[in-house]
């Protein structure tokens, strides 16, 4: 959901006077976007107006007040933390039947679990503890079709992103090293032998050259 | 037995579930052909009724009882064959030796013998191991292959393994190895660094999981 039109609904909340209205408005847009938002996207909201809205929502909302107000009060000031669990969220499996996969966060289940698709696997439930996040976002709504998690997982071209990340570099080549055939290994050594006998020369030379 | 079928046969009434098949009993009377066996009868079942019996020739008692019951001994059926050979396992596999005095030596599997030992040859130019008999459990098999297809080991058996002379290996034998070893090392050549990688021997360094290595 766009942040312009979020700041505008804000603005008519307060200016509206309206409780329920603002209410049902945050309700909604609770439940698409605000836990999608990052950093940069919460610096173009117009915290005053939040605060307002915040302060003035009845005494009994007590607790969904403090979830939203902490939640992007929280996002606005000096925090560890910078993967979130977010729909679209892309997480590495790190423990199971799935493990080394990487999967999109598409629902929150509860405390505990996502809903959690790929588009070679079948969509299901995941505790967190399973996953861990990476960097790497995409744009879809909450519980898409297979399709539409395709189109959207292309857009953002994961695949490519993941496999330039340092992170995603590094498990490449440690997929490849444990698969190295014993010959491979042997030619690995050779390899290595003859790199660090170049590097050796080279470095004599330098000194000499130094030196002299 | 009777002669198998070249192709099995695939069921005409596969199950839907356990239990319950695809076709009723009327559809499959049809499909069985069992109304074209009736009409090739004239309308009923051929019947095969048993031939009747000779009469069986008069037993005559026998001359002799033993004095006590002798058990037969159990019936045998079993065969003997070479141990089984694992996939892994081909003519032309680069082995691993894991024991004895070619421990760690890349070696070249040719064939398998009939008493299921593995015949295998270094080549002895590259690394010592002559033609040799080797156990399979002793070994690891690695996913390198050699081509062998130059190589004749048709008159390699059991039989030539076995020694007269124990203080002198006959001339014969030296040859059979250059023969086998020519042909051998030529391919082996034509594969970048394979001569060195047969000449080296294995072993574990720090770090390295043999449940977890690949070979």
């Amino acid at each position: 959901m766009p942040i312009s039109s979020f700041n505008e609904t804000m603005h008519r909340c307060t200016t509206d006077a309206s409780v329920h209205k603002m209410h049902s408005m945050l309700y909604y847009h609770w439940d698409t976007s605000m836990h999608a938002l990052c950093i940069d996207e919460l610096i173009a909201f117009d915290v005053s107006i939040l605060k307002e809205c915040i302060d003035a929502l009845p005494v009994h909302r007590y607790a969904f007040k403090q979830i939203l107000g902490f939640n992007l009060m929280h996002r606005c000031t000096m925090n560890p933390f910078k993967r979130y669990v977010e729909i679209g969220r892309v997480a590495l499996v790190n423990y199971g039947k799935d493990y080394g996969k990487l999967v999109f966060i598409v629902d929150v289940v509860d405390q505990n679990r996502a809903l959690v698709d790929a588009p070679d696997m079948v969509r299901s439930q995941m505790n967190f503890k399973r996953l861990t996040l990476t960097d790497i976002k995409i744009d879809i709504n909450r519980v898409p079709k297979k399709t539409t998690l395709i189109d959207a997982m292309e857009k953002t071209d994961v695949k490519n992103k993941w496999e330039n990340s340092s992170w995603g570099r590094k498990l490449i080549v440690q997929k490849r090293r444990t698969s190295l055939n014993d010959f491979d290994r042997f030619k690995l050594k050779l390899a290595k032998i003859k790199k660090a006998g170049m590097l050796g020369r080279k470095l004599a030379k330098l000194k000499k050259e130094t030196a002299a | 037995m009777a002669a198998k079928r070249k192709t099995p046969v695939k069921t005409r009434n596969p199950d839907l579930i356990r239990g319950v098949g695809k076709y009723s009993r009327s559809k499959m009377y049809h499909k069985r052909g069992l109304w074209a066996i009736k009409a090739k009868n004239g309308g009923v079942f051929p019947r095969h009724d048993s031939k009747p019996k000779s009469p069986a020739a008069a037993e005559k008692p026998p001359k002799f009882y033993p004095a006590e019951d002798i058990k037969k001994p159990l019936l045998n059926k079993r065969k003997s064959r070479p141990t089984k050979l694992r996939a892994s396992i081909t003519p032309g596999t680069v082995l691993i030796l894991l024991a004895g005095r070619f421990m760690g030596k890349r070696v070249v599997f040719l064939k398998q013998l009939t008493s299921g030992l593995l015949l295998v040859t270094g080549p002895f130019k590259i690394n010592g191991v002559p033609l040799r008999r080797v156990n399979q459990s002793y070994v690891i098999a690695t996913s390198t292959k050699v081509d062998i297809s130059g190589v004749n080991v048709e008159k390699f058996d059991d039989k030539y393994f076995s020694k007269e002379d124990k203080k002198k290996l006959p001339e014969e034998k030296k040859e059979d190895q250059t023969a086998v070893d020519t042909v051998l090392i030529k391919s082996i050549e034509g594969v970048p660094d394979l001569k060195a990688y047969l000449g080296a021997r294995f072993s574990l360094k720090s770090g390295m999981k043999p449940h977890e290595l690949v070979f």
